[in-house]
């Protein structure tokens, strides 16, 4: 046990105190001896004082142990507060530079408690310090932040990158255009590539990538859900994709920064950390398509006449010269194919010289009846003797339009051609104008052999004829030529058929402010595209109708 | 609460790589659908060959998920909700791996109708191609999400698919009754059809399972 050094001194104190008593009892000094009424002994009067003095010692040694003691306590309870506030002030200062308070207004420095006691002050203004020195820090961050989320989002190309555990750690807005995510796609932020992207072709090229360490490359066939919908024909625009997926994974797996990593455990297997770049391939791929195409078919229209030329040559080489009557007939044979090409070497660089923007026209005001009439005059002959009826109806007192006269001219004689050429013997094609919201609209309706809706489709591309046979001649230029013509004048140009055998009509509507067109009756063509009608803005070049499942070939039966 | 160990995160990964490899599946038998009927929209045999030859992918696929599945129900040996999960799975990638064989058959049978001449157009098919992916979509939100009234509403479109169905094959009756000559390509089209009802079928058996994930009770939902 250990003995209090109070407790000595009270001891001490009291024994004195007794001792003194009892030398002055026993000197007879003692107050108690003169008090004779009080039977009571010198002894027995200095035993009891010292008893007092000893009590009184104790006592006076116990008040100093718990004013000591109390003192101690009371330090230590203000060390414990003390160390509290520090301990908040430093949570306060960790807190302020965390990701919650980015967004938070207040400094770092008014969160870290003021109230601690004196002796911490020079802890409070260290800790005030590195508050600011992060602040400084997170602001520097967030701004790189934002300029990173602006690189993104102004890229061309779609792009996506991912954490090591396989979850979209950003996406840009043309990554959700392309692969049809909900809104920007900084919702799927978080979410794993799979969960978010539901293309496996997309999320394998970066597989692939993270396995071969190395960049990968793909063209991935993309067709959204919306290509359908309840119509029987897809929106255009909204189609099939043809979009280049390029997948590098990060350098290091193990060494992503922090931020981008959604969760910390890796996964075992499969997706990880890496960037994904998409390049939207369809206008390219459609293009070259054209190209190919147009290069298919050139070569195609040129070898029919040049074989045919040939042939004629080398009869008469065998003998065919020696009879004067067949070799006149050959001659007369070898003019037309060289007349038939020239025809089409002529309409090839036209349509190129109108396509490239490069052929002038040289508006003026027209009266759109003239027009009509110079047609009229011109095929009636031919009309007559293919033994069709060929009439004009045109609605009185029209603007004027703003045309040249030759061109839209040379557009009306094509179509009037062509509906002479597939009208049988003893049918009509009828010449029209009539106004159509702030234009003239022009047809050629005939009763001839009819449009399939699969061919109207078709129609105004390059080469295409309706005639699979070819038997009745023709570049199958012409309606090419003619929709570039009616575009460059800001008109629009269509079709429409109730099917084979039931005739067709082809119109063109010219603005008469010289400007472009609105043509009210369009809507009314578009709606009775189950008709089979079918503007040519809608006809793309080369690219056939290609999303209309089933078997395409006739209309359907009624 | 005691933090996750080690063994635990590497479960909860594997699970949700399970999911994401349906998704992956799911995926797959859209694109293969899609292009199945593409090819017979624009009669292009290459493609119809080439998901013939993909379906295999398809299945190895499923061969994949159930081993997955497998090693986890031998190593981890789930209760409740996770044994659930991974039941389902095993389901779902059946069902899935049946709709990749379909797009398979209506490839195949477009092979055979392009060395046909052509007939007509049938518009009954791009709506039903397209409730069947919008569907396959909607029912794998609904499992990743264990949504139960997102898989009831898919169950419930099933009849959409059905009732064009049914218009087909009015339809190439007609068609053949008109015209002796179609017989053989109007019985393609019927078979095509018929495989794009059974696709609708087996989305609905997803839907079920779905709802036993989410619920942990079995629906019956074709009569729904």
């Amino acid at each position: 046990m250990k003995i209090d050094l109070h407790v000595v001194v009270g001891a001490l104190i009291s024994a004195t105190w007794f001792l003194g008593q009892w030398f002055l009892s026993s000197v007879g000094l003692a107050p108690g001896t003169s008090a004779s009424s009080m039977a009571m002994t010198a002894p027995s009067w200095t035993l009891l004082t010292g008893f007092v003095g000893l009590a009184l010692g104790c006592f006076g040694a116990f008040v100093v142990y718990r004013t000591d003691h109390g003192r101690q306590a009371t330090s230590r309870e203000a060390f414990a507060v003390s160390a509290r506030q520090l301990r908040q002030s430093v949570r306060n200062a960790v807190a302020a530079t965390s990701p919650d308070l980015m967004n938070s207004d207040a400094p770092a420095s008014t969160l870290i408690a003021t109230r601690l006691p004196e002796e911490a002050e020079p802890l409070a203004e260290a800790l005030v310090d590195v508050a600011h020195t992060l602040e400084v820090h997170r602001e520097s961050v967030e701004r790189e932040r934002v300029r990173v989320r602006q690189t993104l989002a102004s890229i061309a190309e779609g792009l996506i990158i991912t954490s090591e555990d396989g979850r979209v750690a950003a996406v840009n807005p043309e990554a959700a255009r392309l692969l049809d995510l909900p809104g920007d796609g900084s919702s799927l932020v978080g979410q794993s590539l799979v969960t978010a992207v539901r293309d496996y072709e997309v999320t394998e090229t970066l597989v692939k990538a993270i396995e071969t360490r190395g960049p990968v490359t793909r063209h991935v066939r993309l067709s959204p859900f919306s290509t359908m919908g309840e119509l029987s024909m897809p929106r255009r625009g909204t189609g099939v994709r043809i979009v280049k997926v390029s997948a590098v994974p990060f350098a290091s797996q193990s060494r992503m920064p922090s931020d981008l990593g959604v969760g910390a455990s890796r996964r075992p297997v499969g997706v990880g950390a890496g960037v994904i770049f998409l390049e939207d391939e369809t206008e390219l791929r459609r293009s070259e398509s054209i190209r190919r195409d147009f290069v298919a078919n050139v070569s195609h229209e040129l070898r029919t006449p040049l074989a045919s030329l040939k042939a004629l040559v080398e009869t008469l080489e065998e003998g065919a010269l020696e009879d004067p009557p067949a070799a006149r007939e050959f001659l007369r044979l070898m003019h037309v194919e060289v007349d038939s090409l020239t025809q089409l070497v002529f309409e090839l660089l036209e349509l190129s010289q109108i396509e490239s923007g490069q052929a002038e026209m040289e508006k003026r005001p027209v009266v759109p009846i003239s027009l009509l009439e110079a047609a009229y005059r011109r095929l009636r002959t031919q009309a007559t003797r293919a033994g069709v009826d060929l009439r004009m109806a045109a609605e009185h007192g029209l603007p004027m339009i703003s045309a040249d006269p030759m061109r839209v001219g040379q557009v009306l004689l094509n179509l009037l051609q062509n509906a002479i050429k597939f009208t049988p013997e003893g049918g009509v094609v009828t010449l029209t104008a009539a106004r159509d919201g702030n234009g003239i609209r022009f047809g050629v309706t005939d009763t001839g052999i009819g449009i399939s809706r699969e061919d109207l489709s078709r129609l105004f591309e390059r080469f295409f004829k309706v005639d699979r046979s070819r038997a009745s001649g023709g570049t199958g230029l012409g309606l090419a030529i003619a929709k570039h013509l009616v575009q460059a004048h800001g008109g629009v140009i269509g079709a429409f058929s109730l099917g084979e055998g039931h005739g067709s009509t082809v119109w063109f509507v010219l603005p008469t402010n010289g400007e472009s067109v609105a043509p009210v009756s369009q809507q009314a063509s578009l709606a009775s595209q189950t008709r089979g009608a079918l503007p040519s803005s809608d006809a793309p070049d080369g690219i056939p109708s290609s999303a209309v499942p089933g078997v395409p070939a006739t209309p359907d039966t009624p | 609460m005691a933090p996750e160990t080690e063994i635990r995160k590497a479960y909860r990964l594997q699970l949700a790589q399970l999911g994401d490899e349906v998704l992956t599946m799911g995926s797959m038998v859209d694109k293969a659908l899609e292009r199945s009927m593409d090819a017979l929209a624009r009669r292009d045999v290459d493609l119809a060959r080439q998901v013939v030859a993909d379906d295999s992918f398809i299945n190895a696929k499923r061969m994949g998920i159930e081993e997955g599945a497998v090693i986890l129900l031998a190593t981890q040996q789930p209760m409740a909700s996770d044994l659930r999960f991974i039941t389902s799975v095993e389901h779902i990638a059946t069902d899935l791996e049946r709709m990749g064989d379909h797009a398979r058959s209506i490839s195949r049978l477009c092979v055979k109708l392009c060395a046909e001449p052509p007939m007509r157009t049938v518009n009954e098919f791009p709506r039903m191609i397209a409730s069947c992916r919008e569907r396959l979509r909607l029912a794998l939100d609904a499992f990743i999400e264990r949504d139960a009234d997102k898989a009831l509403a898919c169950a419930r479109q099933d009849v959409e698919v059905d009732q064009l169905q049914d218009d087909v094959y009015d339809l190439m009756l007609a068609t053949m009754e008109k015209d002796g000559s179609t017989v053989v390509r109007a019985t393609y089209l019927l078979w095509i059809a018929h495989n794009l009802e059974r696709v609708g079928d087996h989305i609905t058996n997803v839907c079920e399972r779905v709802m036993y994930l989410a619920k942990g009770r079995r629906h019956e939902l074709d009569e729904v």
